[in-house]
C-alpha cells in the first residue's frame, strides 16, 4: 500500500465529496429533507459544525481509496464511480435503514431516497480520486507473487 | 464476481450482524447509548422497528462480502475481520460525524465511542463471512490476465 497515493486519494476525495454534499444535500435536497423530518423536536442544529462533516468526508474518502487501492489493476474513472456509488449506495441504505428502526428523525422516503442520492455523491467522488491516482505512478517495490 | 457466493456471504454475514449487534448495541452498551442523547426531543424510538433492524444488515453485509471478494486470493478469518472492521470503522466514524455536524441527537462521545464498536461489530460479521466463504469452493472460469 503506497502511502502517499491513500493520502492524496483521501484529500482530493474529502474535498470533493464536500463540495458536492454542499450542492445535492443543501442546496438542491436541503428543502426535501427538511420537510421530511419525522416526530423528534430540535434535531437540526443551527449552524451545523462544518469540522465534523469534513471529517466524515474525509472519512468516507478513505475508504473509497483504500477500496480502489486494495483492487487489482489500474484504477479507471468508470470503476472509481462504480466503487464510490456501491460503498456509498450500500453504506447508507443500511445506515438509514438503521436510523429509521431505532430513531424518529425521518419519514421512511428518507430511507428510500438518501441512498440513491449517496450512490452519485459517492459515485462522483469515487471517479474523481481515481482519476487523480490514474496520473500518479505507484511506488516501485517488491511485489508479492501471488 | 460468484453470485452465489456474493448471496451465501451477505445472508450469513446479516444474521451474524443482527446477532452481534444485539449483543453489543443493545445489551451491553443501549443504557450508554440511551444515556448520551443530544438535546433533540423525542429522537429515540419507544419500540425499534426490528424486522428493518434486521434488515438493515443485509447491505452492509453485502459490502463487507464484496470487500473480501474483490481482494485477491482465499479469504482467512483474519483478513475478514480486518476487512470489515476497517470498513465498519470509516463508514460509522463517517456517519456519526455527519449527524454530530448537523443534528443534536448525539453528544460528542458517541463519535468517539461508536466508530470503534461499530469496527469491532462489522469486524466479527467479517470473519463470520471469511470464514463460511474459506470453506466454498470458487466457480471454475477464465481469469483475466493481470
Amino acid at each position: 500500500m503506497d502511502i502517499k497515493r491513500v493520502a492524496i486519494g483521501t484529500i482530493v476525495g474529502g474535498i470533493t465529496l464536500y463540495v458536492l454534499g454542499y450542492l445535492i444535500f443543501e442546496l438542491a435536497f436541503g428543502p426535501f429533507y427538511a420537510a421530511n423530518g419525522g416526530s423528534a423536536v430540535g434535531v437540526f442544529r443551527s449552524p451545523v459544525f462544518q469540522w465534523a462533516i469534513a471529517v466524515g468526508n474525509f472519512s468516507f474518502a478513505l475508504l473509497y481509496t483504500l477500496a480502489l487501492e486494495t483492487r487489482a489493476g489500474a484504477p479507471s474513472i468508470a470503476n472509481g464511480f462504480i466503487t464510490g456509488a456501491t460503498i456509498g449506495f450500500l453504506a447508507l441504505f443500511g445506515i438509514d435503514a438503521i436510523h429509521y428502526g431505532f430513531t424518529n428523525l425521518f419519514r421512511y422516503i428518507v430511507v428510500i431516497v438518501d441512498p440513491l442520492l449517496s450512490a452519485i455523491h459517492s459515485g462522483i467522488a469515487g471517479a474523481v480520486i481515481a482519476a487523480v491516482l490514474m496520473r500518479m505512478p505507484k511506488a516501485a517495490g517488491l511485489q508479492m507473487t501471488r | 464476481m460468484d453470485m452465489k457466493r456474493l448471496a451465501i456471504g451477505t445472508i450469513v454475514g446479516g444474521v451474524a450482524l443482527y446477532a452481534v449487534g444485539y449483543l453489543i448495541f443493545e445489551l451491553a452498551f443501549g443504557p450508554y447509548y440511551a444515556a448520551n442523547v443530544g438535546s433533540a426531543t423525542g429522537a429515540l424510538r419507544s419500540q425499534n422497528l426490528e424486522w428493518l433492524l434486521a434488515l438493515s444488515n443485509l447491505p452492509l453485509a453485502l459490502l463487507v462480502t464484496l470487500g473480501i471478494e474483490s481482494r485477491p486470493g482465499t479469504p482467512s478469518i483474519a483478513s475478514g475481520f480486518v476487512t470489515g472492521a476497517v470498513i465498519g470503522f470509516l463508514v460509522w466514524l463517517s456517519v456519526d460525524a455527519y449527524y454530530y455536524g448537523a443534528t443534536n441527537v448525539w453528544r460528542f462521545i458517541i463519535v468517539l465511542i461508536d466508530p470503534p464498536l461499530s469496527g469491532l461489530a462489522i469486524g466479527i460479521g467479517g470473519a463470520v463471512i471469511a470464514a463460511v466463504l474459506a470453506r466454498m469452493p470458487k466457480a471454475a472460469g477464465v481469469q483475466m490476465a493481470r
